[in-house]
């Protein structure tokens, strides 16, 4: 095709470098050609789109580092290393120079490192061979393993103790985070602490996971001794559960836990609760269940659950999730008799249920569609179907508690949801309003001062300001837009026991934004490392589209907000919320980090 | 700063460092880091590789920074240099794929960790309007990843040319390469552009793993 044109004549066309005769006789040339057309077409739009790129940063000082190498060795004052007279090349020269000692250096370490990894190897291959040779006749060894066993106890007992440390520690410091996030005072939340606790419970397959963008779980949502986890097991692990025989409980979890973090298995499920647990498994733990009783729904649940499993009150369940191969050991050590009396069992295995992300996008797909069609639902539900506001604002700590009533609107969308036909059984199963955890007794509206409202409000205009023809629209977004600043307004002067009213304006202006909540692209050096947010999302799909990418941070209770939303605290890290996450302009620029960026991590899926 | 500020200040600073004035080294290295780690970055796709090509480069210009005649520009002459370097480590890396059993990867080459794409969209905010935004977002994320696909020659005279706003003459010194040249590797190079960016709007399974721009060439 091009090939029968003058390329520099084209070229000149796009460059836009043609006098106007020549600009005219080369667009009636592509008037009679419509494949060359487009090609030129596309050709000066990746131009303009190439020209718009923006330089980046240089991300490490190459320049200083130069100079503060090449001026240190020329103050040592080395010897030239070449006939080069000049001092700048000289030092230049010196500083080039150093790069292969350096290399020789890490060559060596790395030899060094290499031979001690490899003498301990054997010495661990030889101590295990010992151990099991021990285990197969231990009369063969006479009086000399004693010692060696009673070494390897006290290892064993330090390795335990420093285990279950690390445990409390990650877990201490994940509920001081939020306490402290409650608070407002956010320099005080332990984050480094935190970002251990996310690296021991979600390692590779959460980032695996999430890079691939190709299946997703249903809802795993679970909690640990540490970190509520809404966890995504890899294909290649099994969700357990087990249960641990009351007459000796304490001491058997203790030594499950210690087995648990000494095989870096990841307990996804504390006693106290299991929602989720790849079928809609729901228990409360015996301190709620007073509470619970008052609704027969669930205390009918927990009775099915317990009469399904044979436990007995003041039993405890808990669940991991394991490697596939960790199964066997797992078992095994299950087995084993503990003071001639088996103390645990495992009483339910499974391998997750995944889910195709197209699934999991069609059942928010369906969610929107059915909140738009139910009359005065809540706003955001099912219409935004996950958006984080940030919550922790020092000056004004979220603290309205209210009786929220957003099961009915909630289970509007969500029965929608589980009738349609085209979800995985499990996930309609799940999110059935049967399946769903009732939050409507003990739920607290963490609310906002306006805030939120006001942001999706502008967000909903800024969405449209590239298609701004729908009047109507913008007038509505507009309004909301005023709506919520008197809601800002009115929650500045208001005391707070006046919130309410302030909410119901809140709401209002969400509804009146009839239009998804897109947020914003901002604040780019938010984003750096890993921050605590709290994420505010619906509370049907907390479980399907956030929990696999957002790791929750500690085991503080989840709450529900009005609007049928679940406020969780989650860490986020960078690395794993990439190409889903967009960063969002924090509702106040002047909140110092980490609660002030915003993030989202899925858009709402095209209005069709 | 304008070009002509940017001309006028590396004349002044070139003079002074080959007067000995090794103290204006620094303010001239600086004036031009940032966009030489741009032209290494957009050849090299890794932000890593880019930093370390840049050192080598500045290493090269610091050395020869006394023979600098004054011919081109001084901006256009160390380009030339970063150029080389991107292109030299190019070959090498190619070469190092080549050798390694980690050379059918399906990662297009400017991965650069899993928050590359999040940096990316990071760095590219400040357009009109969320939905042209994402599109744009999304259409600089696909010209990136075709850039890094095609061949090394394509994409420096593109480098230069777009991302650089360099004049023909410019592109032609930087790259040592006859005046007349230019225009039809330009065209060339954007016609081999627009191959990848129509193999990548097919989807991945129609993007070979390695580069096909000898067949854009012909």
């Amino acid at each position: 095709m091009q090939a029968n044109y003058d390329h520099e004549q084209l070229i000149d066309f796009i460059e836009g470098d043609l006098p106007p005769e020549g600009m005219a006789r080369v667009d009636a040339m592509l008037a009679s050609d419509p494949k060359l057309r487009r090609l030129i077409e596309a050709m000066k739009a990746d131009r303009k789109a190439l020209r718009s790129m923006p330089h980046e940063p240089v991300p490490v000082p190459v320049v200083d580092d130069l100079l503060v190498g090449m001026e240190r060795q020329m103050l040592l004052g080395e010897a030239p290393v070449d006939e080069a007279t000049d001092p700048i090349e000289v030092a230049a020269q010196r500083h080039r120079m150093r790069i292969g000692p350096r290399l020789l250096r890490v060559a060596s370490y790395t030899g060094i490192a290499a031979a001690l990894a490899f003498a301990a190897s054997v010495v661990i291959i030889m101590l295990t061979e010992s151990s099991l040779l021990e285990e197969a006749d231990p009369e063969l060894w006479g009086n000399g393993p004693a010692v060696t066993n009673a070494t390897e106890s006290a290892d064993a007992k330090e390795a335990e103790r420093l285990a279950l440390a690390d445990l409390d520690k990650i877990d201490m410091a994940a509920r001081d985070a939020l306490s402290a996030i409650g608070s407002g005072d956010t320099a005080a939340a332990p984050m480094d602490t935190l970002a251990r606790a996310d690296d021991r419970a979600f390692a590779d397959p959460l980032v695996e996971a999430a890079e691939s963008e190709t299946t997703l779980n249903a809802a795993q949502v679970a909690g640990g001794p540490g970190q509520f986890a809404l966890s995504l097991p890899d294909r290649d692990q099994t969700n357990v559960q087990i249960e641990v025989i009351s007459d000796n409980a304490a001491e058997t979890t203790r030594e499950l836990h210690t087995w648990f973090a000494r095989n870096d298995v990841q307990i996804v499920s504390a006693d106290d609760a299991l929602i989720g647990f790849g079928q809609s498994d729901f228990r409360l733990a015996e301190a709620d269940s007073a509470r619970a009783d008052d609704d027969g729904k669930l205390a009918s649940a927990k009775r099915a659950e317990m009469d399904a499993y044979h436990l007995e009150p003041g039993d405890t369940v808990f669940c991991v999730v394991i490697d596939n191969e960790q199964v066997p050991e797992l078992m095994s050590y299950m087995n084993r008799s503990r003071d001639g009396r088996q103390t645990a069992n495992i009483i339910q295995s499974q391998q997750p249920q995944r889910l195709a992300l197209a699934e999991v996008k069609r059942a928010v797909d369906h969610a929107q569609r059915g909140q738009a069609a139910a009359p005065g639902a809540a706003a955001g539900l099912g219409r935004d179907h996950t958006s984080i506001a940030s919550k922790a604002q020092p000056s004004e700590p979220a603290s309205v508690v209210r009786p929220a009533a957003p099961s009915e609107q909630s289970h509007e969308s969500e029965a929608g949801l589980a009738k349609d036909g085209g979800l995985a059984p499990s996930v309609a199963r799940e999110l059935e309003p049967s399946a769903m955890p009732d939050f409507a007794d003990d739920s607290v509206a963490l609310e906002d001062d306006g805030t939120f409202a006001r942001r999706q409000a502008v967000d909903a205009v800024a969405k449209n300001d590239g298609n701004s023809n729908d009047r109507g629209l913008m007038a509505k977004q507009e309004r909301a837009a005023e709506l919520a600043d008197a809601t800002q307004e009115t929650a500045r002067q208001a005391p707070v026991d006046s919130r309410a009213s302030a909410q119901v304006a809140d709401m209002e202006a969400a509804d009146a934004s009839d239009s998804p909540n897109v947020l914003p692209e901002a604040a780019t050096d938010r984003m750096k490392s890993d921050d605590l947010f709290l994420a505010e999302v619906n509370a049907f799909d907390w479980g399907s589209v956030l929990g696999n990418q957002l790791p929750l941070a500690s085991s503080t209770p989840l709450v529900l907000s009005d609007r049928g939303r679940v406020v969780l605290p989650v860490v986020i890290r960078e690395s794993r919320v990439a190409g889903r996450a967009r960063l969002v302009e924090p509702a106040d620029a002047s909140t110092p980090a980490p609660n002030a960026a915003l993030e989202v991590i899925e858009e709402p899926a095209p209005a069709e | 700063m304008t070009d002509r500020m940017t001309q006028a200040d590396d004349s002044d600073l070139v003079a002074l460092v080959q007067a000995g004035d090794s103290a204006a080294l620094g303010p001239l290295l600086r004036l031009h880091e940032r966009r030489l780690f741009n032209v290494s970055l957009r050849m090299v796709s890794h932000r890593e590789d880019a930093a370390e090509v840049l050192q080598e480069a500045m290493l090269k210009i610091i050395q020869n920074v006394a023979s600098f005649r004054g011919d081109a520009r001084f901006s256009t002459w160390s380009t030339r240099i970063v150029m080389n370097q991107a292109i030299s480590h190019l070959r090498k890396r190619k070469l190092r794929k080549t050798t390694s059993l980690e050379a059918s990867s399906n990662g297009s080459e400017d991965d650069d960790g899993p928050g590359s794409m999040l940096r990316h969209r990071l760095a590219d905010h400040a357009e009109p309007g969320p939905v042209s935004r994402v599109e744009h977002s999304e259409m600089i994320e696909q010209l990136r990843a075709a850039l890094a696909r095609i061949d090394e020659q394509f994409r420096a005279v593109i480098v230069l040319r777009d991302l650089e706003g360099h004049d023909y003459h410019q592109v032609a010194e930087a790259l040592e390469i006859p005046l007349g040249t230019v225009k039809s590797r330009l065209f060339r190079a954007r016609l081999a552009l627009r191959q990848e960016m129509e193999r990548l709007d097919r989807g991945p399974a129609a993007v070979p793993a390695s580069t096909d721009a000898q067949e854009a060439r012909r």
